[in-house]
């Protein structure tokens, strides 16, 4: 094992009994006893027919000291799928269940429904012991079994012709929470592997090396040596692969050659020197590829690969949060058609809309319906201005906001007391995901009054039960009073207010790091995660990037879990789609758009598919957390705010992102556009740290080079950087103005 | 969903198998679509997304995953239930052994299609009839009423005697006709039908295995305690009969006899034709003659004793069929001669098949075949097929 990794002590716990049936040397037996020491006994085991299935003993023995489900060989993971569910319909949700099933009822017979289970995320473990070939019946070939191998039934003188099947390929296709490749001879990783997996939800696989003495041809002695040799001579690699897409490679020793491996074995004693060398070429071959999928992905974000700190993810309403996707789109689908019936029936608007199209709630009977209804535009709130998209009469409104309209008339929503209802819920919802509870002390930095952001938050963390300041967008001084004086834990308020209170607590000679701050949810601006990086660095907290708009709900549409990998969309009550802005058609999957949301439950203002102009991508993977929820990218940047200069689509976070990566700069910038000599000319201004000044022009125009030389080099467009005065971009408090556009209308 | 509330309604046989599976407090539910049986499944998920149903809906990938995931569910103690028909049936085959050998009170509703080739989507039961080697009880029902009802009691027959159980209702006759089922209050079927109490099941503070490897000789132990649990099941379905009929007022028993006292002819028959033969029958007494009609309602366990009670003073049975044992003829025939064999007045019986993939039968039909059978015309040792296209 790596040297530099601490030793570690096997769980002392046995819940293999001695003395039953196995082989001498079975790497299958070793394997379950090891499994179960990491897993406990809160465990029931599902084994379906393989050496396991006749050596644990015969009736009415077992050598198991933990409930055993004997099952059908095509049918491991959908009888675990049932046990799972019946747990659960008696209130258990603790108890693991793992499918433990041989090459035979992986690989092959029982793959279907191993397939289904991982499609579903079923929350179980499956087991795949491998031995590579179907030993239980006589050594006859599985399509686990390695090229070039003897069995019974790829007889001398046609050894095995096919490769072994990329089981976990095929796995991590499905996107399951997790994977990972473990064997016998490395007990610490393979109970290192198996914890992980009883401590995460959803659907787990672990594919395991076991060697068979028998059916290798080798001396029992050799089950260790053999496994060992496996892994170091990359035959068989150690590794881990979470949501199909991070892999992780878990030992890496010095490199022994495969002859090392095959050469003990008696099933590979046919082979020539010349078999041997175009085997070791295809083992490299995978290695290579193996390495490249860890290696590119550990760029982006290192922080996946620290061991995982896995705290219990907390959930508000964890039955719709964690609902199956097949149940999620049942639901949506009925509230569609009620959203759909009540805006046809109380709203002018659509019902012109819909006639127009001839479409009545009967005509949605999918989910792909919706792409029939038509799109609600910024434009039409103004144009219905105060209250044509209300579908209730003002009696029934509790509640009006409106969003800062910079341009023409205000946009105006409304809310019924169930609205208010469920809008708290929702940032109760969006508060928990960041780890929030009744302890905590929120700090509410969002302003107050039409904005939906400071009573969103507001309700939300009282429906939470947590205690509440309300501050609104002003008062710095008295905010960083609180801060220190009241223990405030959470802060909410936009991204550029934290920099700013950071960046004054530093210049009053407060650490913020001493402060209780622990968790804050920004949004209402587009922000990048190099902000997020330097407002988690200088407030000492974990920052959650938070979603939402007025005209749909405010805050509260979507969060970021603890994973912080993208922004869980509350689709229970916001059915989102992203959308071509040039072809209005929904973009292939995985790729930015624009994103669409329609109401699934608000009653006063329902809106039919609100083109936001927020471009972005959705992810359908299970998250870490657990939840189901599909989840947003940061936003890429508004279809209605992208620059065209010169030609080239511009978004300020772009800049943003490129400018954050200077460490000499300050998180502050203004880009002026304007036009000379017929020509676009895009001027970037910045603030430097203090040292640069320090240093003089020089260093002020080596600077600005630097940075010119980045934009030309990645976006192809070199504008003119000017480092000014420190204090001279104006700071903001609640929305940042970034862009100044002085080119001629 | 339409029916849900107790009383009256007019609904289709396949709502009734929902709202049964609902009043039953079902808690797993693995099933996978199939014509005639697909709105259960469609019904019984929405139930579960809305809330209604306190159920976990598991959208298996096929029927042998389905019947899978009721196993492993049934073995944790939950009441589970699953629907499907025909090739579904068919792709379950190995796991209703499993079931069975497992002593599951699984319940499943088979809405009776052929089997292909050639395609088809229509009614015969000879997708179920198949089965009657599986260990399984089936029953049969006549009406949507039946349906509802016969789930119902399907739980109190199962979970005493720890055999899972088949309701059939033939497909499209049944499945999508609407008819008046009166819809039991749901604390009434709650006092018919309290929840389970295992006896076994998975639990990991009292760690056991369930179905290993196993000599010969205990094996040979438990499936001679399967067929006895068979053999009791016979007093005890039509214990729980009794007790539904003094609860509801609507008794059932293993048979039904219908104008049978006395008669000289009895039509042996099961399933929704029943009263297409219960016209003829009516018909031919209206002209003197003396036949009756008799109903098999539970296959298996088979009610040799009922049947041959019924049977005593009977000079001829023609058993009618919608399903066939090629090479030998009409499987119910092949029933009711076996009980009967050794009786000592075993009556002439005489076979017909019909109806098979939804060919239409008529009242006309049968008539004309029970007075062919009534004059002993028919050939005691072949099947006589009507009702094809020649």
């Amino acid at each position: 094992m790596n040297g530099a990794q601490p030793p570690v002590f096997l769980p002392e716990v046995e819940l293999v009994g001695a003395g039953n049936l196995a082989c001498a040397g079975c790497g299958a037996n070793l394997a379950m006893r090891l499994a179960l020491k990491a897993l406990g006994d809160r465990t029931i085991v599902l084994i379906p027919p393989s050496c396991w299935a006749v050596f644990d003993g015969s009736y009415p023995f077992s050598s198991l000291r933990v409930p055993l489900l004997h099952v059908a060989f095509e049918a491991a993971a959908s009888t675990a799928a049932g046990v799972k569910a019946g747990l659960v319909a008696k209130g258990d949700d603790e108890t693991l269940v793992m499918a433990w099933a041989g090459d035979g009822g992986t690989f092959d017979i029982g793959l279907q429904a191993l397939s289904a289970a991982a499609e579903r995320n079923d929350d179980f473990l499956f087991v795949c012991y491998d031995n590579e070939a179907y030993m239980n019946t006589g050594i006859q070939r599985s399509s686990a079994t390695p090229q070039g191998a003897w069995t019974t039934t790829t007889p001398l003188p046609a050894p095995k012709s096919q490769a072994k099947k990329n089981i976990m390929g095929i796995m991590a296709a499905h996107r399951i929470p997790y994977g990972a490749t473990t064997c016998v001879a490395f007990p610490e990783d393979l109970v290192a592997k198996f914890k992980t997996a009883r401590e995460m939800r959803g659907f787990r696989f672990i594919h395991l090396l076991a060697p068979c003495p028998p059916g290798w041809k080798c001396d029992p002695s050799l089950t260790v040596t053999l496994g060992r040799l496996a892994v170091t001579s990359r035959y068989f690699p150690l590794y881990e692969v979470r949501c199909g897409q991070t892999y992780r490679i878990t030992v890496q020793e010095n490199h022994v050659s495969l002859q090392d491996y095959l050469d003990p074995q008696g099933r590979f004693q046919h082979l020539t020197s010349a078999d041997i060398e175009a085997l070791e070429r295809n083992v490299q071959e995978e290695w290579q590829k193996l390495q490249s999928c860890a290696s590119s992905q550990t760029q982006p974000s290192t922080i996946k690969f620290v061991p995982i700190r896995r705290r219990k993810a907390m959930y508000w309403e964890k039955e719709m949060e964690c609902i199956s996707r097949e149940e999620l789109r049942t639901l949506q689908l009925r509230r569609l058609r009620d959203t759909v019936r009540r805006v046809s029936e109380k709203v002018p608007f659509y019902q012109a809309a819909l006639k127009e199209r001839g479409l009545k709630e009967n005509d949605i009977r999918s989910l792909d319906d919706i792409k029939r209804l038509p799109f609600t535009l910024k434009d039409d709130f103004r144009k219905t201005y105060p209250f044509g998209l209300f579908a209730v009469p003002l009696k029934e409104i509790v509640r009006l906001h409106a969003s800062s309209g910079t341009t023409g008339k205000p946009v105006l929503t409304g809310y019924t007391r169930k609205d208010l209802d469920l809008w708290s819920n929702l940032m109760a919802r969006t508060l928990t995901a960041g780890g929030v509870t009744q302890e905590d002390v929120v700090q509410n930095g969002y302003g107050y009054g039409l904005f939906t952001g400071g009573l969103g938050f507001h309700m939300g963390a009282e429906r939470l039960g947590a205690t509440v300041i309300p501050m609104s967008a002003s008062a710095t001084d008295r905010q960083i009073l609180f801060m220190q004086d009241l223990g405030s834990t959470v802060l909410s308020c936009t991204p550029s207010f934290a920099l700013y209170l950071a960046e004054t607590m530093e210049s009053m000679g407060i650490d913020p790091r001493k402060l209780k701050l622990r968790v804050g949810f920004f949004g209402a601006e587009p922000w990048t995660s190099e902000a997020r990086r330097q407002i988690e660095e200088k407030l000492g907290l974990k920052a959650h990037d938070i979603y939402g708009l007025t005209e749909v709900i405010g805050p509260g549409v979507s969060v970021e879990c603890e994973a912080q990998n993208g922004l869980h969309i509350n689709e229970d009550h916001f059915y989102p789609e992203l959308i071509d802005p040039n072809t209005l058609e929904p973009v292939g999957l995985g790729e930015p758009g624009e994103l669409v949301l329609t109401t699934l439950t608000k009653e006063a203002t329902s809106v039919l598919r609100y083109r936001t102009r927020d471009i972005t991508t959705l992810d359908w993977s299970p998250c870490e957390c657990g939840r189901t929820l599909v989840r947003m990218g940061k936003v890429l940047g508004r279809s209605d705010d992208m620059i065209i200069f010169r030609g080239v689509n511009l978004y300020p976070s772009q800049v943003e992102t490129l400018l954050f990566a200077f460490t000499e700069i300050e998180p502050i910038y203004l880009l002026v556009l304007g036009h000379e000599k017929q020509r676009d000319e895009l001027e970037i201004r910045v603030e430097a740290k203090p040292e640069i000044y320090r240093g003089g022009p020089t260093a002020i125009i080596e600077l600005a080079e630097k940075i010119r030389k980045k934009f030309q080099g990645v976006i192809s467009v070199s504008p003119k950087i000017s480092v000014v005065e420190r204090g001279s971009i104006e700071r903001s408090i609640g929305k940042a103005k970034r862009v100044m556009d002085l080119r001629p209308k | 969903m339409a029916g849900l509330e107790a009383g009256a309604h007019v609904i289709e046989g396949n709502t009734a198998a929902v709202i049964a599976a609902a009043l039953a407090r079902v808690q797993v539910i693995a099933a996978y679509p199939i014509t005639p049986s697909s709105p259960i499944v469609e019904s019984l998920s929405d139930l579960c997304a809305q809330g209604k149903l306190q159920a976990r809906f598991i959208p298996v990938e096929s029927e042998h995953s389905a019947m899978a995931a009721c196993i492993g569910a049934s073995m944790t103690g939950c009441r589970t239930f699953t629907a499907t028909s025909s090739q579904g049936l068919a792709l379950m085959h190995e796991l209703l052994h499993w079931a069975a050998g497992g002593r599951l009170p699984i319940v499943l509703v088979n809405v009776n299609r052929a089997l292909a080739p050639p395609w088809t989507i229509f009614c015969d039961q000879s997708d179920s009839f198949s089965q009657r080697d599986t260990g399984w009880i089936q029953i049969y029902c006549e009406t949507a009423q039946e349906v509802l009802d016969s789930i119902l009691q399907a739980y109190r027959i199962s979970e005493k005697i720890l055999l899972p159980c088949m309701v059939n209702m033939d497909g499209f006759y049944l499945s999508h006709t609407a008819e008046p089922v009166e819809v039991p209050d749901i604390e009434e079927a709650d006092r018919f039908l309290p929840g389970w109490e295992p006896r076994f099941q998975l639990d990991v503070a009292v760690p056991g295995a369930f179905g290993g490897g196993t000599a010969p000789a205990p094996y040979m132990e438990f499936r001679h305690q399967l067929q006895n649990s068979m053999e009791q099941a016979k007093d005890w379905i039509a214990e729980v009969g009794n007790e539904f009929g003094r609860q509801f007022g609507r008794p059932y028993g293993l048979i039904e006899l219908y104008r049978a006292e006395p008669a000289t002819l009895l039509v042996v028959i099961s399933g929704s034709v029943t009263g297409t033969a219960r016209e003829a029958v009516d018909r031919l007494r209206d002209r003197g003659i003396p036949v009756g009609l008799l109903r098999v309602r539970v296959l298996r366990p088979f009610p040799t004793e009922e049947v041959r009670r019924a049977v005593s003073g009977v000079e001829t049975l023609l058993v009618l069929d919608r399903a066939v044992s090629y090479g030998q003829g009409g499987t119910l025939a092949q029933e009711l001669k076996s009980a009967l064999y050794g009786h000592h007045r075993m009556p002439h019986i005489f076979s017909g098949v019909m109806g098979l993939g939804g060919a239409p039968v008529s009242r006309e039909m049968i008539e004309e075949t029970i007075l062919m059978a009534w004059e002993k015309k028919l050939d005691s040792c072949r099947s006589l097929w009507f009702g094809g296209t020649k």
